[in-house]
């Protein structure tokens, strides 16, 4: 009994080291007693700006983010029963960024600040609408749904580009998409929680039906799983939890591949299992990721979803080859 | 007691019957053999008897309600299916595969119940897993995850088990151990169907056996009344010698006429 | 500055600011158009870029303008309203050279080298303007220009008037020195060698962008620029821009909440291009810094 409690106690430890460290580091030193004390005692001075309107939003949505993505590639991995399976995959992180970008090509945002995430979120649903409608009848066809409408939200993508009222939109656009929890507030924060609290509701009902995929399609459904429903809740919370995500940061990849992986040698395979812990690993990956972001010495900022990708993409390689290996049996 | 009845199932695909106006009236205590060559339409009619396909014309009632009517839930009580080569996603513990078996009477939240835990331990006990029962499902030989399967399918008890082709792949030992199980199965009381194509498996341990060709039901009735020479030779295109057919020592052999089957 | 990489990036294609600010600084002053013959007062003139624009409705009758660029009009409507009535636009490309048959065509040092060639072979005189980023700057181009269209007469006026208003603000210098610094949203820094810099000094402030360890137009981030404490932050006016991200970022809750009173906005278009109206700016940037409270930041 010891024993199980030993990895998650030190799992949230770890946690709350990193959001410290968080709260810590920024382009501005401000000395941890400064710090504590602003913490007790609220009052406007520099240290309690720094801390509650930059450093503690911007802690809280990488958590949210991370979370968001983890919990939904876990989702996403049990439901297609395919290691490779992630929010992008299925085009939502395209169409979170075409509807975001939608705000921003049409000056949407400017009149009201908070058009950027709820289009963004438009945008992932219609695209997770989109795979589902096109892909229902199975795993492979979803993929390759996923993959057309990736394609499609792509092109859209390029298009606003192509037509950006100016050069300065285009570059923003394109910089945006890079990803990033920079300057984000508590605006952002409000914003998307309700969306996502919505989106882990789906994502988490979905759990004791992902259990019963295990045993592929036919038996799960004899067992009484309604599989249209598990797909319209695993997609609907994908699209609300990663679109809102998206709408507020960019989009930022790998994460959700990667948290399930991370977690299922110390958890197992089962996806009941997985879920909670891959959101927790993917605010964890995510934290850490925005804390690199922040003390990786440069003039302009290293955007997070480019750093995300960076790292990102060599486990990707090792998973192809390790999937490659385990082919043949 | 249990009853099963098919009135009049059609299922059509791409403009050809895959099964066509089939009637069949089962019960508890049966165990009955569906035979017939690649392409007969055995599987297409499992699943709509297992109210998974629906089909295009005649209804499957369970008790005598119509399975259309019944909830996801409510079907999943009512029988056990296995399909063909059932596989694993995962590489989750021969236990906890064996639970899935459950997922209909699970409550909602929380973990199982201390009541079907036994339920568990008991099935892993008898089909001889309890030793394996924390070993990885995708570490197993084939006659082991077949009888996994079927401990999954068993578990939650249904009073019906429909199962398609549960000895394909099996060895000798292996198959007659399986079917041995369906038999058994059956003594206790409850309906099993399989889909077989081990015709001498048949002869000896189904109590009935139904016969499809390309899509229709030629014969249906007991062991002895069916597996007879004719209705083979139209079913398989084969030339049989059935001799004591619905005893334990039957044999069924035979050589090809045009074509030949994969039995 | 804004503005002016706009209208650049739309005729060079090029998509990067970070790129343009390279080339605004490697760039030279080339006069490929010398070798053609300028008229000395030229009829149909062409100018390819948003500042340019500016300068020639100002100093020439619209009657003798060809076209100016499709950017210029939401400039014009802020700093001269009306004036660009019934003039054609065009969008700096070659085609349009041919079709509109321009007697002089001005642009700036990154003109695209196809648009060069074929002012050279259409025969029509193409000459560089540089842009202007000091009050020297603008005296400078604003005569080129006048020598170049035939009007110097023109330039001279608008020149004196410039130098007239920035007097009167040397002359009356504000009693207490406020240090200000400009937040656009997206971290750019907007430091010394900038026009914007040159108002703000103009104005009677104190552009505190130097305070910051990094020099001309790199970046800063919101924690920097509260620890700065500046007693108020510029924003550019969003009018005749399009719009853009950064202003969610310029709209942050802090910024709002911490500088409340404090976010002076000013023309964007006159601190991208250097016109003799820098000095309305910087009269106006006086008047607005004048409205701050007094103070030192209440954080």
């Amino acid at each position: 009994m010891v024993k199980r409690l030993i990895l998650p106690v030190v799992a949230v430890l770890v946690l709350l080291a990193c959001c410290l460290l968080s709260l810590l580091v920024g382009r501005v030193w401000i000395d941890p007693a400064v710090l504590a004390d602003g913490l007790t005692t609220p009052r406007t001075d520099l240290a309690w700006l720094i801390l509650f309107e930059l450093r503690v939003p911007r802690t809280v949505l990488a958590l949210l983010v991370g979370g968001s993505l983890g919990l939904s590639g876990a989702v996403l991995q049990g439901l297609l029963r395919n290691p490779l399976a992630d929010p992008g995959l299925l085009g939502v992180t395209a169409g979170a960024s075409l509807g975001a970008v939608i705000a921003i090509y049409f000056g949407l945002s400017a009149s009201v600040a908070l058009v950027t995430p709820v289009l963004g979120i438009i945008g992932a649903v219609l695209a997770a609408a989109l795979t589902l409608a096109i892909g229902r009848n199975g795993t492979l066809t979803m993929i390759l749904a996923g993959a057309a409408v990736s394609g499609l939200m792509g092109a859209g993508l390029s298009l606003a580009l192509n037509f950006a009222p100016s050069p300065y939109a285009a570059y923003e656009i394109t910089s945006w998409l890079l990803g990033s929890l920079a300057d984000r507030g508590w605006d952002q924060v409000l914003l998307a929680l309700p969306f996502m609290l919505a989106g882990w509701a789906c994502l988490i009902a979905t759990m004791r039906d992902l259990d019963a995929l295990t045993l592929g399609e036919v038996q799960a459904e004899s067992l009484g799983v309604n599989l249209g429903r598990t797909r319209l809740l695993a997609l609907a919370g994908t699209a609300l939890a990663v679109g809102s995500a998206t709408a507020v940061c960019g989009s930022i990849g790998f994460i959700g591949l990667m948290a399930p992986h991370l977690v299922r040698p110390f958890v197992g395979h089962e996806p009941r299992r997985v879920l909670l812990p891959a959101a927790f690993v993917g605010a964890l990956l995510l934290l850490v990721a925005d804390i690199a972001a922040r003390l990786i010495p440069s003039s302009l900022e290293l955007k997070l979803g480019v750093l995300t990708s960076l790292a990102g993409t060599p486990f990707f390689f090792w998973l192809v080859l390790r999937l490659r290996r385990m082919a043949p049996s | 007691m249990s009853r099963l009845e098919a009135n009049g199932l059609t299922l059509r695909r791409g403009g050809r019957a895959i099964v066509q106006d089939v009637s069949l009236r089962m019960q508890s205590g049966m165990f009955l053999g569906l035979i017939g060559a690649n392409g007969a339409g055995k599987s297409s009619l499992l699943a709509m008897l297992a109210g998974l396909l629906r089909p295009d014309a005649g209804q499957v009632a369970i008790d005598g309600q119509d399975v259309a009517g019944l909830s996801l839930r409510q079907r999943a009580l009512a029988r056990g299916y296995l399909p063909q080569n059932p596989r694993a996603e995962w590489p989750v513990s021969v236990e906890r595969l064996v639970v899935l078996g459950l997922t209909p009477q699970l409550p909602a939240f929380g973990g199982l119940p201390a009541g079907l835990q036994q339920q568990v331990a008991r099935v892993l006990d008898q089909f001889d897993m309890a030793g394996r029962a924390q070993q990885s499902v995708t570490t197993l030989s084939g006659g082991e995850l077949a009888r996994t399967m079927l401990a999954r399918a068993l578990v939650g008890d249904p009073p019906i088990l429909l199962a398609d082709e549960p000895l394909a792949g099996l060895d000798p030992h292996h198959a007659i151990d399986g079917i041995g199980r369906l038999r058994a199965f059956a003594d206790q009381g409850r309906l099993v169907i399989a889909a077989l194509h081990e015709l001498t498996m048949v002869a000896r341990h189904a109590t009935h056996v139904a016969v499809l060709d390309q899509g229709r039901l030629i014969a249906f009735g007991t062991t002895q009344d069916v597996m007879k020479a004719d209705i083979l030779r139209q079913a398989f295109q084969v030339d049989a010698c059935v001799t004591g057919a619905g005893t334990p020592t039957a044999m069924v052999d035979f050589v090809a006429l045009a074509r030949r089957t994969d039995g | 500055m804004r503005a002016l990489r706009a209208s650049v990036a739309a005729r060079a294609g090029a998509l990067a600011p970070v790129l343009l600010g390279l080339l605004l600084g490697a760039c030279g002053r080339e006069d490929v158009g010398t070798e053609v013959a300028i008229p000395a007062k030229p009829m149909r003139i062409m100018s390819t870029n948003m500042c340019t624009d500016l300068l020639l409705l100002m100093l020439v009758p619209r009657d003798r303008i060809a076209s100016v660029t499709f950017l210029a009009h939401d400039a014009v409507e802020v700093i001269m309203p009306g004036a660009d009535r019934g003039v054609a636009i065009n969008h700096g490309t070659a085609e349009e050279v041919v079709a509109q048959q321009p007697d002089l065509i001005l642009a700036s040092p990154w003109s695209t080298p196809v648009m060069r060639q074929l002012a050279a072979s259409t025969g029509a005189p193409l000459v560089e303007i540089d842009s202007a980023a000091s009050f020297a700057d603008i005296r400078r181009v604003t005569r080129q220009m006048g020598d170049l269209v035939g009007e110097p007469a023109r330039a001279e006026a608008l020149v004196a008037e410039m130098d007239r208003k920035l007097a009167d603000l040397a002359a009356n210098p504000p009693a207490q020195i406020r240090r200000v610094v400009v937040w656009e949203g997206d971290g750019n820094l907007t430091g010394s060698g900038t026009l914007t810099d040159e108002i703000i000094r103009a104005a009677g402030a104190n552009n505190i962008a130097g305070n910051f360890p990094a020099a001309r137009h790199a970046t800063y981030s919101m924690e920097e620029l509260l620890q700065a404490r500046p007693d108020a932050i510029l924003q550019g006016e969003s009018r005749f821009n399009p719009p853009s991200l950064r202003e969610s970022a310029g709209d942050h809750r802090l910024i709002r909440t911490a500088f409340k009173g404090r976010r002076i906005t000013y023309p964007a278009a006159l601190h991208a291009c250097g016109l003799p109206q820098a000095a309305d700016a910087a009269r106006q940037l006086r008047a607005e810094i004048a409205r701050v409270p007094s103070g030192p930041a209440p954080w």
